[in-house]
């Protein structure tokens, strides 16, 4: 069992003494002249790497270096935001100006009128849990690493094409405001995927390990675990190239937690933000099915669903200790024994709307404003072992890993497709079928929910690719989620 | 906003002095981004956030002979901080690429030559614009943002290229609601921002949205004959940057247009497809600083002639190179036009959905060129070519040799410019060009 490594100071103190945030951001701001009845600032700072071996070769290395800050000003209650990486004295009082002349300009005609308790005054530092820390790794390291998975991969009788990659990420945010918010959070992560493609007569098929990014350290990296993964995939590579195409019929579906996470993702996820439900995402993302009336009696699934946000699970990829508003964060149920009771929503959404939330409003990097993101959505581990789901199935297909995904903007008629599946007949896995996929509308679908798998089955998944906002911006999210089972699916295989 | 900062010095100075820390066997190729841009971001005719952001990226691709690394750094106005943060990371970078086994696929870098493309505009102020949404508010609905400044691209080599594109401009991207939450989308977008211009297209955008009062109508799934709008079919287009024109992702096993490449299917006589560069709305030049020709001809008359691809494919797999980025995906799209005007469009539809707009579209079966979404905006159940009201959302899964192929019976005279409005990590420049599209039997499933 990991524990998260923050700390609170419940006091509120002044900002020069007591803070945490970087000793750095602290005295340049003490030098630059600030204006705005209140203001907010935040420095975000992150060295990414994306490092990737195809076929046994090293293909591509880049390293990002980005430094930054946000300036937020609020005057008279409407908020004005601007961003530079201009880090000097003079930058950042240009941006404190820019900020500060938005806010005025656009006061007759802004949507929200708040006060300063949108950014609640804390102090406190966050790290994520590692064993080893990422910057151990020498870039020739990693590709040492990807080279060699890639060359293994590459060694499959049919395989055309194997790949590996790793993207690395350490990011600093430092925040500081006017009211006494003081902190500061590190986070190191690692999303990693190998592939092969595999071809056989006319017939081409991948199988993947599925993009996995976590918060973790250099130990990400384990030769051990990648040797099963690699056999794993050639394996199944094989089986697929000799399979028939996945049945078209309504069936029980069983989903392990690398598609299951997606689902929820798209399904459970975006449909509770509650900015789409107010109406900011309609133009892009999308809207929501959900309204606010359903908020406490909307029946999503049976009882035996429970979704929680949490962002105290070690190493999910959207564990804070506070969001990018500088509210503290904790686990709180959306969905509870089936029931909808909260949003995902930041404190500005829950003022707006009245709906309780939940503190994720998030900001991709320093150029850009917080709004309502997804953190951790996961689904509590329930009773069902798989072995119990799989005997309880007639007929039915267990799908594997994510590869097509789409649903509408108000959340509702999704299609998703797998790499891989499995018939089920009178309580026994059967052969391997490609091309598997199912589509279904949304509460119908959650409401088939007929087994909840159990701690064994339960994994932790996340994508650094949720992408939401005018302007656009990509967020890592988390999602930890045991296998589950669905009655009366409709399933079809290719074209 | 006004620019306040010289960006094509910063991105000069920034290279001398890239280029005076080299090492003798070191081979320097620069790709340059800024922009100094407003977002005012709405919804229900007012402002929800709005920010400034100054922001500029400066990536260097270090080369020594097999071994090649690439790094990006935030610069900024002080030439100062660009100095020492160049001067640190440069001698990271080099020790990196020393550290790294080969890669075979490296190609050396060339001087191709230099160009310098600056497009001036005029923008609305952020107050004016904010007078304007005054009108508006009472009159309607509307979600969308406003996106408005300059934005530059610069490339630079060691050996002597250079290149400058700037351009000024601004897109307002929108959508206007009904009181039954049925929408249309609309968008206007250029250099220069002209109110009359603006007006005329709003009162469009309202006139178009009191279509979509009526009783909405529940399509079952099934087989429908359909017209695509050209931002609908800017959409499947869309589809063509995920691999399908893609040299290298060919050779790989992931192109979805792998069987028309090969002669073994078709598409439609009428389908042509063009990169076409004289649009305006992408610099010629690639990551590495070659240009393109003008326009290359993809598909034409339902024949596939070539790929894009980039140099690294051309050394790796023997396919030639078209100066294609290192994507492969087409930076400038354009889609042939037809005879079908615009008065016709609806007698020639005659009974099916006119579609305004799709979303969320993604492969479903990649290798068949399989696609599905769902309808968005604007989408409209005709019958006899009168329009009946709007409909319920539809998924779709088609494949792209029925859409473009043996489905595609009609294609507009006529064809509208979709300016990318993608702003992730910073505002995208390009976009496409198409018509629209009458097809039969297009597959609804949902
Ligand atoms: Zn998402």
């Amino acid at each position: 069992m990991f524990f998260m490594v923050y700390a609170y100071s419940a006091k509120e103190g002044e900002i020069e003494d007591r803070g945490t945030a970087m000793q750095e951001i602290r005295d340049l701001l003490k030098k630059v002249e600030t204006v705005g009845d209140w203001w907010g600032v935040r420095e975000y700072s992150e060295k990414g790497q994306f490092r990737m071996a195809r076929n046994g070769q090293n293909s591509a290395n880049s390293t990002s270096v980005t430094r930054g800050v946000m300036v937020e000003v609020m005057n008279d209650g409407v908020l004005g935001y601007a961003a530079t990486s201009n880090l000097t004295k003079a930058g950042i009082e240009m941006a404190f100006k820019r900020a500060s002349a938005q806010a005025r300009s656009i006061a007759k005609f802004s949507l929200t009128q708040f006060d300063e308790s949108i950014r609640p005054a804390n102090k406190g530092t966050y790290s994520s849990p590692v064993e080893r820390t990422l910057s151990d790794l020498s870039p020739a390291e990693i590709q040492d690493f990807l080279i060699k998975t890639s060359s293994v991969l590459k060694k499959g009788s049919s395989v055309i094409e194997a790949s590996a990659w790793a993207m690395l990420s350490e990011t600093e945010i430092n925040y500081i405001s006017s009211n006494g918010s003081d902190w500061k959070q590190n986070f190191s992560i690692l999303t990693k995927d190998s592939s092969v493609t595999g071809k056989k007569d006319d017939l081409i098929q991948s199988r993947s390990s599925g993009m996995q990014g976590l918060q973790w350290g250099a130990e990400a990296l384990s030769s051990e675990t990648q040797a099963s993964t690699n056999e794993k995939l050639l394996t199944q590579l094989d089986e697929l190239l000799c399979a028939p195409e996945c049945p078209s019929e309504t069936m029980d579906l069983l989903l392990t937690p690398d598609q299951l996470y997606l689902q929820v993702h798209e399904s459970i996820g975006h449909p509770l933000e509650l900015d789409r439900i107010l109406g900011d995402e309609r133009n892009y993302a999308g809207w929501s099915f959900v309204s606010p009336e359903d908020f406490g009696s909307l029946k999503y699934g049976p009882s035996i669903l429970n979704v929680t946000y949490d962002p105290t699970l070690a190493s999910e990829m959207a564990s804070f200790a506070f969001d990018d508003n500088g509210v503290k964060a904790t686990k709180e149920h959306l969905i509870k024994d089936g029931v909808l009771v909260r949003g995902i929503g930041g404190i500005e959404s829950q003022k707006r709307s009245g709906i309780a939330g939940v503190s994720c409003a998030r900001a991709t990097s320093w150029n850009r404003p917080a709004i309502d993101r997804m953190g951790n959505i996961n689904i509590e581990p329930g009773e069902s072992s798989v072995t119990e789901m799989i005997s309880s199935t007639e007929r039915g297909v267990l799908m594997e890993t994510n590869r097509s995904w789409s649903i509408d903007d108000y959340r509702n008629k999704f299609q998703f497709g797998c790499e891989y599946g499995r018939l089920i007949e009178n309580g026994e896995l059967k052969g391997v079928v490609r091309n598997p996929n199912y589509r279904g509308a949304t509460v119908n679908f959650w409401n088939n929910l007929s087994h909840v798998g159990n701690k064994d089955s339960f994994e932790v998944w996340g994508s650094p690719y949720c992408g939401k906002g005018e302007p656009n911006q990509i967020i890592r999210v988390g999602h930890a989620i045991p296998t589950c089972k669905f009655k009366n699916i409709e399933v079809f295989g290719g074209a | 906003m006004t620019t306040t900062n010289n960006w094509e010095e910063i991105f000069n100075r920034a290279c001398e002095h890239s280029f005076s820390l080299l090492r003798s066997d070191d081979v320097l190729n620069i790709n340059f981004s800024a922009e100094e841009t407003n977002f005012i971001r709405l919804n229900k005719s007012k402002v929800r956030q709005i920010s400034s952001v100054e922001q500029a990226s400066f990536e260097m691709d270090l080369l020594c002979g097999q071994k090649k690394a690439s790094l990006s750094l935030d610069l900024c106005a002080d030439e100062g901080s660009n100095t020492e943060l160049i001067t640190k990371h440069l001698e990271e970078l080099k020790r990196e690429v020393d550290s790294l086994p080969d890669d075979p696929f490296i190609t050396p870098l060339t001087n191709e030559g230099s160009s310098r493309v600056v497009n001036d505009g005029l923008l609305p102020s952020v107050d004016e614009f904010i007078d304007l949404l005054g009108g508006l508010m009472a009159q309607v609905d509307l979600a969308g943002y406003l996106t408005s400044g300059p934005s530059y691209r610069g490339s630079a080599n060691s050996l002597g290229q250079k290149h400058w594109f700037s351009s000024t401009s601004f897109f307002f991207d929108y959508s206007l609601y009904t009181a039954k939450e049925k929408a249309i989308k609309g968008s206007y977008a250029g250099s220069t921002f002209n109110r009359q211009d603006f007006d005329t297209k709003m009162n469009e955008s309202i006139a178009a949205l009191s279509k979509m009062d009526s009783e909405q109508k529940v399509i079952a799934p099934g087989k429908y004959r359909v017209y695509l709008a050209p931002s609908a079919v800017n959409e499947v287009s869309g589809m063509l940057g995920w691999n399908a024109l893609s040299g290298g992702a060919y050779k790989r096993g992931e192109c979805p247009l792998a069987e028309l490449f090969e002669g073994k299917k078709k598409l439609s006589e009428k389908c042509n497809i063009q990169e076409d560069f004289s649009l305006g709305l992408s610099p010629r030049f690639n990551d590495l600083g070659e240009v393109s020709s003008e326009k290359i001809s993809l598909v034409s008359k339902g024949k596939m002639n070539e790929l894009l691809v980039s140099r690294a494919t051309e050394k790796e797999y023997g396919l030639k190179s078209n100066q294609a980025t290192e994507r492969e995906g087409p930076r400038s799209l354009s889609i042939g036009e037809g005879e079908l005007t615009r008065e016709n469009i609806l007698k020639e539809l005659g009974t099916g959905l006119y579609i305004s707009d799709l979303h969320y579209l993604n492969w479903s079966d990649k290798q068949k060129a399989r696609l599905t979404g769902m309808t968005r905006f604007g989408c409209l159940w005709v019958e006899n070519g009168e329009v009946v009201g709007p409909i319920k959302d539809l998924r779709f899964d088609e494949t792209l040799y029925q859409i473009f192929g043996e489905g595609l019976e009609q294609v507009t005279n006529f064809s509208d410019v979709h300016m990318t409005t993608g702003t992730y990590g910073n505002r995208s420049i390009g976009g496409s060009r198409n018509p629209g599209m009458i097809i039969e039997n297009f597959s609804f499933t949902l």
